[in-house]
């Protein structure tokens, strides 16, 4: 079909169109409907954000700990982050680390460790601290099962209390 | 539209900006990359999914409990689906089965079966399994059942629901 190109700007009173193709970045939040039950963007029609956490007791030391995190509903998965932290410091050579594994298999570069004694440059562990850890692996697909595993070793001191791990995702819909 | 219409039967390119009072984009036509990056389209004008989950500890044996997992938000909603499993699974003729409840009531066609078949971190779902109505204010609870007879349970049970719900 030919086209006919106007070289200015064009003000329609009205326009509708069979097909049209908007530019990039053209849809901000004021041009979508404010929205009703059966008006809403679809789901189905969204990415989805995923922020999955599992917590011990605030007060309580860490305990040796594996727990599904979430399963991915989504036909497809990344994987943004894995994070953790703890509400106390752990004290002396008490040590707690933290593992994301992907159907059993860690796919972190290395675990979160969670101590208070380390080797410079590291710095000791602090109190309501998010830590993050490199991921050997970021794809994910529907089914894949992410664990956090929490193992503690050492003694003489005290392990961080109200440890806590997090998994952060983008997933298509369901 | 009150003006006479004109209509043009060919393709319009408009090197510049193209405005309107009104416009009703065809169908299908806004693509992720038609978005601004910093449009932050309100929470209010989309549809959310939630995958809640409950899990037991990945090293201990299964056992029986009900819980609660989702209290529905939204004014309205769908279970979309519902899936389970086990990180390591049950061996013999020992079973676990996984249930729905909705507002205390069984839901139909919601139960899953693990067992010496199943697949360890598995993803299975219940059989006849249709899509189900939910409201604001619905709460939904995992039930899950043991029988050991004479093999091993299975560790680590899981289940997931996956909910599609209109904003609050």
């Amino acid at each position: 079909m030919p086209v006919t190109t106007i070289d200015g700007d064009v003000l329609f009173n009205w326009i509708g169109a069979a097909t049209w193709t908007p530019p990039n970045a053209c849809v901000a939040d004021v041009a979508v409907f404010a929205g009703a039950a059966g008006n809403y963007i679809q789901a189905s029609k969204c990415q989805q954000m995923w922020v999955e956490t599992y917590a011990q007791e605030s007060a309580t030391q860490a305990a040796a700990d594996t727990r599904v995190l979430h399963q991915v509903p989504g036909k497809t998965a990344t994987i943004l982050a894995f994070r953790g932290g703890c509400a106390v410091a752990p004290i002396a050579g008490n040590i707690t680390t933290l593992d994301l594994r992907k159907n059993g298999t860690s796919i972190l570069v290395a675990p979160i460790t969670l101590a208070a004694v380390v080797t410079p440059p590291t710095v000791p562990t602090l109190a309501y601290t998010i830590y993050t850890a490199d991921l050997s692996v970021a794809a994910a697909v529907k089914g894949d099962v992410l664990e956090l595993v929490i193992t503690i070793t050492g003694a003489g001191g005290a392990y961080s209390k109200g440890t806590w791990g997090q998994v952060v995702l983008f997933e298509d819909p369901f | 539209m009150a003006n006479a219409q004109s209509i043009l039967a060919t393709d319009l390119y408009v090197n510049g900006q193209l405005s309107a009072k009104s416009f009703t984009p065809p169908a299908g036509s806004i693509t992720d990359a038609s978005i601004a990056a910093a449009a932050g389209i309100q929470a209010t004008k989309v549809q959310r999914e939630y995958a809640q989950r409950y899990v037991q500890a990945s090293g201990t044996t299964a056992f029986a409990e009900t819980r609660a997992v989702h209290a529905v938000f939204g004014a309205t909603g769908t279970l979309i689906s519902f899936q389970a499993g086990s990180v390591t699974i049950c061996s013999g003729n020992a079973t676990i089965t996984l249930s729905l409840k909705k507002n205390g009531t069984t839901v139909a066609n919601t139960t899953i079966t693990l067992n010496s078949n199943s697949a360890a971190y598995g993803t299975a779902t219940p059989g006849g399994f249709v899509a189900v109505a939910t409201v604001s204010g619905d709460i939904w609870e995992l039930a899950i059942a043991v029988a050991a007879g004479t093999g091993v349970l299975g560790l680590g049970v899981y289940g997931v629901l996956g909910f599609r719900e209109d904003p609050f």
